[in-house]
Parts: structure tokens; sequence; C-alpha cells
């Protein structure tokens, strides 16, 4: 049953006796009484949320001097609305907006002299380029709003709002381009953002877990970024992009397996150069979750694979290290995880220290106490410095995960556990969807590697990927055509 | 499901790492030495077995472990080896089976048959006769600063690069062997001042040497007429007075079967040369055209006397090197039904016919 | 029942192909020698030949039904009871190949690497693999033949490239020597590895080709692919090894990998041997799907859900394995299944295709 909305009276001192009793133990609200021209009015506001220079300049002024006209005419404010609900204006006062009556009338007016408090837009922390834009999302969602309609000023970019959070009431933003994304998608979002019920949501993380498609995967099925020119790349192809108030990172859905192996760099250097590095990515995929297990399969299973003067360098370096190959492998992954865990939660210039100290004096010291063979650290490091190459941290650190599993299955079967474990992965990869659309289609024929496998030359991506652009789908029209 | 997945887990752990071997206690077994012991028919087995000492710290220096036991086959001297060294001794890795004389001129492959049951054993590891006393070649602790081991392996492997010798892998000859007939040469070692040195190959015949060997320049000759493409191999000799040396850069074989109706005339050995002249005569001289064919013409002639002299060789250790058996029986059924090779094949007229052609003098003209 | 989705014809084509290549591989040219000798490859070639007929004539029998699949329109043809009666039949022969092919590979693994790990281990493992797999739709089934198709690849590429350590073409002069006959005896020992094909009974009205032909075309091709890959093997293997030798080893291709030796890496044939589960595990992942679609239409509104119904039969399978562990009763075991298949793919749905000719023609005739 609704609740009865309670009206707004024409009385000041009902007005007053309201907010008073609401925000009895508030000590930062604040009620103003004012007389301009023998009438009473009323302000009310937090002091911690609004701008008094605003106040000033903008309304009290106005006021003083033109104390007979309408209230609506004289405050100068934009951001003006009118309401009778008290409701309605209890939750402007929360959110920063400063509330005017005027005795006798039975409105309140709502004016935004709210203070505005946001850093200004950096450069990119996380995800740095060599070329292209330098600026990054920050926490402020209008401004990031803002960035986005510049980059593409098109009638055709839609931005729709939701607010998620019993409490917290935070702003989300759905991005998408109108005549290219596919609907079903936007209304598979729109009604998964509408079912969370949630007292706050913390982005990108909640909302990532509570729209996701799988519940178990270690796989990230969300792109998280906080360049505007990358969010810009994947709404033209047809994919959406959420961005919440308070978190400088989107979300970019859906994505497939492939959009975790591009970096805006691939676009901007040559293309035979871009697709050399996204194939060493790929490649750096495998190392990092095969490299270790692959270790641990040829020191305890299978050392016929390689040829005598390697094998023989391989056990001298083991021969007279006490733990078992898995052992060492497992704690030489943990002392990675832990350096990389220690770097990033100390200040910048320690962690670097810690980085230094950690990898060569641990290395050196642990090869020489002979813990650990000298073989298994440069797996280690390879594996790490792999992983590390991988652009989306969350990929990342998923691949880096799996290579435990990995090296548990080769203790106990060798490659066969590691052959074992590629497959399962293929398999979850493949079964995987997000927003329905597959996560994992291996490239099969020579269209479908373009944007995935390689990075095709930008004249020879004429299309926008099917499944997420279905209806249209050509994004360039007839290339070099100053040529013919 | 999940339940299930952790159960499966548990079970993996209850029941795996059985097959797990731990690189640090095996022994890879680099060569492996087979000879009879005295005048029984027990084998006498020896074991190299290569390691890197010191080098966990990096640098190292390579070593070798002799062992010798004996045994009724090769896996019963494989069990006693582990009883007399701790440690996995591991044929994983061998790269080189050598067999003495005595023992090759009994049925070595079939002893060497049970190599292949050893799991992944790598069957292409070389097998090569030593004419001497193998235990005392093999329980040197080096050969000119190396591991016998790599001493060995190292000699046969640059002589087949330079296209030389013969490539022996244990596979081609054991479970009945990969040619038609199991006639083969197998490179000779001979005792030489204090280690070894390469001496020709070793003619077999149905599995068992003959006791024929050929020399150096004869087994490079052999290999040439067995399809051995040009390798830069150097064929030094001398003809009406005059030395010459060349160096092949093109060989194309061939053989041309000639019979009567279903009956066998002859076979020629074609080989067509392409050489390249580093030397003929002391006198460095410009060559015409002219001199040219008569330097060509020297050195088939050469060649061809010197081919006949193979032929002959490998004719009377009844050993088809050139697996003629197999070129008669695939391209004239017929005839070769109507042969009855083994006793016949001393008889049939084998020809060389060797063609040169001089392509350049080398750097000088 | 979930709804398929379509596939197109490029995926066919890797299912397919991947169905169609699995354990025989390894033994195909040892299997081959013994009957055929030499001549192995002709065999095969013919054996290649004769299952594009029997493409064809699935082919046929499914055009007839173009909008149903298999184990939707049996009891079309003959009636219920014995609809049913086919389809659990059919169901069962999958599962039971699906363990077979499952068990023999086991059976290799055991004998070339894992002497002390207990058989079932590997068994369940495999069959967990293959079962997960086999849960998918037939979409999802054909990414993964897809993405494993990498691996045939590399492993056709290896053996046709080991030609380069020498090869005797004598070995297979002179051609058929010894009359026809045991060619014959060939062709009927080959034609098992090109089962597989069969997919096409279930898959036929979900593949998105522009016409029936495309779609008889795509098959073909995929046909034509396994023959290449069979008769090169063959080839490879006749030519490297002498009779004897082939008749001994009853897996030559991996003694033709062991050649590789490159200086950081020698055992070519054990990675072969341990990446080949996922080739194997291609064509049992599809025998559990077709044996689980197979249940579900036992009855016609769709009976149990997909992934129960493969979870059972690979419990089953699981528990089957424990009473194969010789590998002589194996090898009988996959020499009635070699009849029992030739019987299924073949002959039924000849006898299918003839009763429907005549309903159809009696139908007309009314």
């Amino acid at each position: 049953m609704a609740k009865e909305e309670k009206r707004v009276d024409p009385s000041v001192a009902v007005t007053e006796h309201y907010f008073k009793q609401l925000f009895a133990d508030q000590s930062d609200f604040q009620s103003k009484q004012l007389f301009i021209g023998g009438i009473e009015y009323r302000l009310f506001y937090f002091d911690t949320l609004i701008d008094s220079s605003l106040i000033q300049e903008f309304i009290l002024r106005p006021l003083l001097s033109r104390p007979q006209e309408a209230v609506r005419d004289v405050v100068s404010i934009l951001d003006f609305a009118e309401t009778e609900l008290f409701d309605e204006a209890v939750h402007a006062v929360i959110s920063g907006k400063t509330v005017l009556h005027r005795n006798g009338e039975n409105r309140l007016y709502l004016l935004g002299a709210d203070l505005k408090k946001e850093r200004s837009i950096n450069i990119p922390t996380n995800e740095r380029i060599l070329r292209g834009a330098n600026e990054a999302f920050i926490e402020n969602l209008d401004t990031n709003l803002n960035l986005m309609r510049k980059l593409i000023a098109s009638k055709e970019l839609i931005v729709k709002t939701y607010t998620i959070g019993k409490l917290s009431q935070t702003k989300i933003a759905v991005m998408y381009i109108k005549s290219i994304a596919d609907s079903s998608i936007i209304d598979k979002l729109d009604q998964r953002l509408k079912s969370i019920d949630i007292d706050y949501v913390e982005a990108p993380g909640f909302i990532d877990e509570l729209i996701r498609e799988k519940k178990f995967s270690l796989f990230p099925q969300l792109l998280i970024t906080e360049r505007p020119d990358r969010a810009r790349a994947y709404l033209m192809e047809g994919k959406v992009v959420v961005s919440t108030a308070g978190s400088p990172d989107t979300i970019i859905l859906p994505v497939t397996f492939w959009s975790f192996f591009q970096s805006p760099d691939d676009y901007h250097s040559s293309w035979l150069v871009g697709s050399t590095f996204r194939l060493l990515r790929l490649f750096c995929f495998l190392i990092t979750i095969g490299l270790p297990a692959f270790y641990v399969s040829v020191s305890s299973f299978n050392p016929q694979l390689l040829p005598i003067n390697f094998v023989n360098t391989l056990q001298s370096s083991l021969k007279y290290v006490t733990f078992p190959p898995f052992v060492e492998t497992i704690s030489m992954m943990l002392l990675l995880e832990i350096l990389r865990e220690a770097t990033i939660r100390l200040a910048s210039p320690v962690g670097q220290t810690i980085g230094v100290v950690g990898g060569i004096v641990i290395g050196t010291v642990v090869v020489q106490s002979n813990l650990v063979s000298n073989t298994m650290v440069i797996v280690a490091a390879l594996t790490g410095l792999a992983s590390f190459v991988i652009p989306s941290y969350e990929m990342s650190s998923a691949v880096r995960l799996l290579s435990y599993p990995a090296i548990l299955l080769s203790s106990f079967f060798g490659l066969l556990g590691l052959a074992i474990f590629f497959m399962f992965i293929c398999i979850f990869l493949c079964q995987m969807s997000t927003m329905g659309v597959p996560y994992f289609t291996p490239p099969f024929s020579i269209k479908d590697t373009k944007d995935t496998l390689l990075r095709a030359p930008v004249w020879s991506i004429r299309n926008r990927p099917a499944e997420t652009a279905p209806h249209n789908q050509t994004r360039l029209r007839r290339p070099r055509s100053w040529k013919r | 499901m999940k339940k299930g997945i952790a159960a499966f887990f548990l079970c993996l752990l209850l029941t795996g790492c059985l097959d797990q071997l731990q690189l640090k206690n095996l022994l890879f077994v680099d060569v492996v030495g087979i000879d009879y012991v005295d005048d029984s028919k027990e084998l006498k087995v020896n074991f190299v077995i290569s390691a890197l000492r010191e080098a966990n710290l990096g640098g190292g220096r390579q070593s070798a472990l002799f062992m010798e036991t004996t045994g009724a086959n090769l896996y019963e001297a494989v069990s006693k080896t582990n009883k007399e060294i701790p440690g996995i001794l591991s044929v994983l890795e061998t790269r080189l089976y050598l067999i003495s004389t005595k023992f090759a001129k009994e049925q070595p492959l079939d002893h060497l048959n049970i190599a292949s049951q050893f799991a992944s054993n790598p069957l292409y590891a070389y097998l090569a006769i030593y004419d001497g006393d193998l235990s005392k070649l093999l329980a040197k602790k080096s050969m000119k600063d190396q591991t016998v081991a790599n001493f060995l392996i190292g000699l046969l492997d640059d002589e087949k690069t330079r296209g030389r010798i013969p490539s022996n892998k244990l596979l081609h000859y054991i479970l009945g062997g990969t040619q038609f007939m199991n006639d083969f040469a197998l490179n000779r070692f001979e005792p030489y001042k204090d280690s070894a040195r390469l001496a020709g190959t070793s003619l077999f015949s149905d599995g068992r040497y003959t006791g024929i060997n050929l020399s150096n320049e004869d087994t490079q000759l052999a290999n040439l007429m067995g399809g051995e493409t040009g390798k830069n191999q150097l064929i030094i000799g001398e003809q009406n007075g005059i030395h010459y040396s060349i160096l092949v850069q093109n060989a194309k074989r061939h053989f041309k079967i000639n019979t009567d109706a279903d009956k066998l005339r002859d076979i020629a050995v074609d080989i067509q040369m392409d050489v390249k002249l580093i030397e003929d005569g002391p006198e460095l001289k410009k060559h015409t055209n002219k001199e040219l064919a008569k330097t060509e013409k020297a050195i088939e002639a050469d060649l061809n006397s010197k081919a006949a002299k193979v032929i002959a060789t490998i004719k009377q250790a009844n050993c088809d090197y050139l697996q003629l058996a197999h070129e008669v029986a695939a391209f004239h059924p017929k005839v070769y039904s109507g042969l009855s090779w083994r006793e016949q094949y001393p008889q049939i007229g084998i020809k060389p016919q060797v063609k040169v052609r001089i392509l350049n003098n080398a750097i000088l003209e | 029942m979930r709804k398929e989705e379509h596939i197109t014809g490029r995926q066919l084509i890797s299912l397919t192909v991947m169905a169609q290549l699995g354990t025989e591989v390894l033994s195909l040219p040892h299997v081959g020698a013994t009957t055929a000798g030499h001549d192995t490859w002709i065999a095969v070639l013919l054996s290649g030949m004769a299952a594009q007929l029997g493409i064809i004539l699935i082919w046929w029998l499914g055009s007839h039904y173009p909008k149903r699949n298999f184990y939707a329109y049996t009891s079309q043809i003959v009636g219920k009871p014995i609809g049913i009666l086919i389809n659990l039949i059919y169901g069962t022969y999958y599962a039971f190949s699906g363990l077979l092919i499952t068990a023999l590979y086991t059976d290799i693994l055991k004998r070339w690497m894992f002497s002390l790990t207990p058989r079932w281990l590997i068994l369940l493992m495999l069959l967990i693999i293959c079962g997960y797999a086999a849960t998918s739709t037939l979409k999802k089934l054909a990414y993964i033949s897809q993405s494993f198709m990498l691996f045939p690849v590399i492993c056709f590429l290896l053996i046709a490239f080991s030609g380069v350590y020498g090869f005797d073409a004598k070995n297979l002069l002179p051609i058929v020597s010894d009359g026809w006959s045991p060619i014959l005896k060939g062709i009927y020992a080959a034609y098992s590895a090109y089962i597989g094909y069969d997919l096409l009974l279930y898959a036929y009205p979900y593949v998105q080709t522009q016409s029936k032909k495309k779609l008889l075309w795509t098959m073909s091709i995929a046909n034509a692919c396994t023959i290449v890959f069979y008769v090169v093997v063959c080839l490879v293997c006749s030519t490297m090894f002498s009779l004897k030798q082939l008749i001994v080893i009853p897996e030559p291709i991996v003694f033709i990998l062991k050649n590789y030796k490159v200086q950081i890496l020698q055992s070519v044939d054990i990675l072969f041997l341990i990446f080949y589960v996922s080739v194997v595990a291609a064509t049992v992942y599809v025998y559990f799907f077709m044996a689980a679609k197979a249940f579900m239409h036992l009855r016609s509104g769709g009976m149990g859900k997909q992934h129960i119904w493969v979870w059972v039969i690979v419990c089953a399978c699981f528990i089957a394995g424990f009473f194969m562990t010789k590998r002589n009763d194996l090898l009988q075991v996959a020499a009635f299944q070699d009849q029992l298949s030739i019987f299924l793919v073949v002959g039924l749905p000849v006898i299918l295709l003839i009763i429907s000719g005549l309903r159809g023609a009696g139908r007309r005739g009314v």
C-alpha cells in the first residue's frame, strides 16, 4: 500500500517543524530565517553540502533586490524545481539542494546550490598506453557523461539513468548507440539492473556479480575500463557501457574472451605490430596458465620431453633441492603473489623497493640456500611477467589463479593432467555466454580472426562483430576509395 | 555436482602421483654397450650415465658414470644395476647403443628388440659397432676432454651431417627392420691411441655381422651409392699419376635394372655427381673445356673402379647394402619371385656408372 | 526440452571431422597392415569412398524429414513402440561406443606411460571431461570441436612432414600384389575409422545451409578431410616402416613422431600421445551427446534433462569400465562394436529409408 504523501503546508513554521523533527540528530542541518519585504522566508539546507557563495550570489541577492516578484522569476539558478510534497523536498535536501519556502505558498523551491567537490580529469593510472587519448574517467558521473558526450556528438548516443541502492541512492548511467546496439541486450540489462535491490552498490564489483551470467566463473565477464576512448570503441561495436556515480571504472558488456587481449595501443600502431603484440598476449596467457604446470610435469613425470643435455642441466639444478617440484612451484608462485599484493598496498616509492628486494634478494638467496632450484626461479619470474602482459587486470589475476589447479593436476598426471586442464578451460569457455552472446568463439575463419587473434588493418574490418551488432553491421564504407 | 567434484579431487589426492618420477633420482643412461661375457651366451651390459655435477648454482661440469653388469637380457641387466647404485636407471634419454663384434656376429637384433619395450625409449638412438674392448672404452672418464658419450655421439653426429656415413638409428633395424632385406652396414669404431675413432662400417647380412668391413673411403662411396645427397663430401683419389680432390655438391643415384623377359640380367648403379674441383695435380692452371672434360673422364674412371671394388666387397659379404632386392621386388615383382636372392645375389652383375660434372674450381679460377 | 540452436556449415565440418578421428588413427596403419599389407592406403581410401556413400544415405534419409532430427522421426516411420526401441538401441550403442573409445585410449595411456596409476582413475577423468562437454548444446559442442581442431591440424602437419626424415616409396610397391581380397578386408577394417559421420542423423535439421545439396557438400568436405588425414597417415607409416614392423607395432604413428628432435624438445611422441586426448574426447563427447539425445527422445515430449542423462551415462560407463581391463578382451569388444556400428550406421538407416519410401509411395498412391 502506498504511503500517504504529506503535502506542504503554507505556513513556514509547519515546514520548519517538520524538517527539525526529521533531522533532529543532524548537527549540520540548518534552517535559516529571513524577512524580505515583509514576507517570511525559510531556507533549509545541510551546510556541509552547499556552496554558500552560490546561495548569496544567486538566491539571496535577487530576492533582496526584487522581493515582490515570484520566486521562479527571481532566482537565477539553473537547477530549479518546485514541489508540493515533503518527501521530495527531504530527498533534495539530503542530496545537497537548498529548499526555499516563502510563507503563504504551499510549495517548496528546490535550488541546486550544492557544493561540487571533484578532482580534475587525470591521466589513466591503471591502463597506460603509449599513443592516443590520455583522459580517464573520474568519480563524478556527470563529468563522465560529459566526457562521453563530447567523444560521441550524436543523437544516437543514448544515456539512461537508473538509481540503485536503497540507502545510497547511487546513480547509474547506461550508455549505448541506439542504431547499433542490439535491443535484446539492452532489454536484458534493463531487466537485470532493475532487479537489483540492495542497500548500496560498490561499483563495479557489486554490479558485476549481480548481473553476470555464470556465478562461479573465474573469468571476468565484464570488461572494466577507465578510458573514455576505450568505452567509445566498444560502444561503436554495439556494446553497452555502464557508468556508476562514485567510481571511475565503467563496465562494458557484453564482451567476449578476446576483448581482454585488446589494448587501445593496438589500433594506434601498425597492424602488423598490433597483431604481433596481440598474439604475444595470447601466448602469455598460455604461459601463465601452463608454464609452472609444465615445469612440474617435466621434472616429475616426463623428463624425456627434453634432450639429454637439457635434462642434465635441469637435473643438476634440482640435485640438492629438498622440496618436490610441486611444493617448490606452489611456494614460488605464492611468493610471487605476495610480492604483487605487497607492492599494490604500499606507497609507490616503497613498493618499488619491495619489488627490488623481493625479486633480487629473495630470488638469489632462495637458490643459494638450495630451497628452490634456479630453473624454478626463472619459471616463476616468467610466469609473473607473462601474467602482467594481459591488459585486463581482472583477466590477468584470473589466469594467475588458474595456474594453481593446473599445477595440482600436473603433479598427479604429468602432462596428461595439463592437457585435461586445458581441455576443461576450453570447454568451460565455450559453454559460457554473457547476455546471450557466446563468450568464446574459436577463430575458425579469416573473418573471425580479424579483431580477435589478430588486429587486422582498419580498412579490412568493414563490419562490426555480428554478435553485438546484428542489424547494423557496416562500420566502414568504401575504404581507401581515393585510390581508385 | 560440487560435492562430486570435491570427492573426485579427494580421490585424486589419495591415489595420484603413482607414476611420478623424481627427476633428481633418475640416472640417465646415455650409452648402452652390449657384449657377451667371454664365451657364454650371457650379456655383458655397460651403461654410461651422464650427469652434470655441481651446477645447482650455475656452471657445472659434465660427468659420466660407468656401470657394468651381466644378465640374460637387457631388462635383467637394468634391474641388476638398480641394485648396485642408488637411483632409478632410466633409458629415456639413451643416444647410442654400442655393440661389440663378438655380440654382433650372433643374433644381435633379437636382443635389441627388447629395447622397444622400454616405455617411451628414444628408439632413434644410434646403433654402432666397436671393434675392441667395450668396457675399457666406456669406462674411460674422458676422451679428449669430453665425456665418452659426448665424444662418440659427437663423432657420429658430425660425420652424418657431412654425409660420409650412413645414419644408423636403432629403430631401423629392430622388430624386423625397416629395410626389405635385413642387410645393412653399421658404423664402426675402433681403438685409436688412448681413445677411439670412426673406422668405416661393418657389413651385416641378414642381421648378422659378416666380419667384413668397409674402410672410411669405401663407406663414403657406398653411402653415395646408397642414395646419399651431395653434402660437400670430400673425395680424394689418384688417376694417371695425378692426385685430385673434389667436393660433391649434388649427387643423384638411380638404379637401372636390366631384364631379359623374366630373368634378371644385371643392375646398373648410376650416380650423377656435380662436384667442385679443389685440386688436380700440383700446379695451378687454367682449365679449358677440353681439359675439364679430360679431368672429368679421369675422375669418373677412378671412381668407377673404386665403386666396383666396394660392390665386390659387399657382394662378398652377401650384404645387400643397396637394397637392390627391394628395388627388384618393387618394380619387377615377377622377376623377383623367380629369384632366390640370398644365393644368387653374389652372382648378379652390378655395374657402377659414375658421371661427374665439374661445376667450378672452388674459389680459384 | 531445450530448443537446439542452429550451427553453420563450417561448424558441422569440424564436428564431423573431430567425431570421425578417434583412437583408430593411432592403430589404423597397424590394423591395415595385418589385413591389406602395403596396400593399406588404397583400402583406407576406398573405405572413405564407402563412408561417402553412407553419408549420402543418411543425408537422403534426413532430407525426407528436414524439420526433425532422427530420433524424432523414427517413430514416425515405424510407429511408436518400434521407434522408441530404435532410439533406445541407438542410445545404448552410442554410450557403449563412447565407453569403448575411452577404454581403448586409457589402455594406450596405461601401456605407454601410466603403469602404476589405476586404470579407473584415468578412465574417470576422461569420462568426466567428456561428460562435461556433452552437457552443452549442439552449437556449443561445435565451438568446442572447433577449438580442439587446432590439434589434429598440428598433428597432420607433423606427420606429413616427418617424411623429411627419409621415407622409402618402394615400400608401397608393387600395388595390389595379392589381388583385391585383402584390400576388401582392409576396407571393412578401416570403415570403423570413418564412423562418426552419423552425427548427421541428429544434426541434419539444425544446420544452416543454403540448400540440401550444400549440406551434402559440407559433409563431403568433412569426409574428404578425414580421408586425406587417414591416407596420409597410412602412406607415411607404410613408407617409413617395413611390413614386419607395422604388424608388431600397434601405434606406428607414435614411433614416427619420435623422429622429431629439436635442441629443446625431443619426444614429440609423448606430447602427441597426451594431447591426443582432445581428439579422443571430441569423439566421445559427440557420442555421449547423441546417446543423451536418444534417451531424451524416448518420449515425444522429451524425457528428462540432457545433463542428467549425460551424467547417468558417464556413471554407467564408469562402472562398466571396471570390467574392461584385459587388452585382448577390449580388442574383441572393439571388433564386435565394429560390426554393430556398421549395422546401426549403415544397415538400419537403409531399412528405415526403404520403409519410409514405401510409406511415402503408399501415401502418394492414396
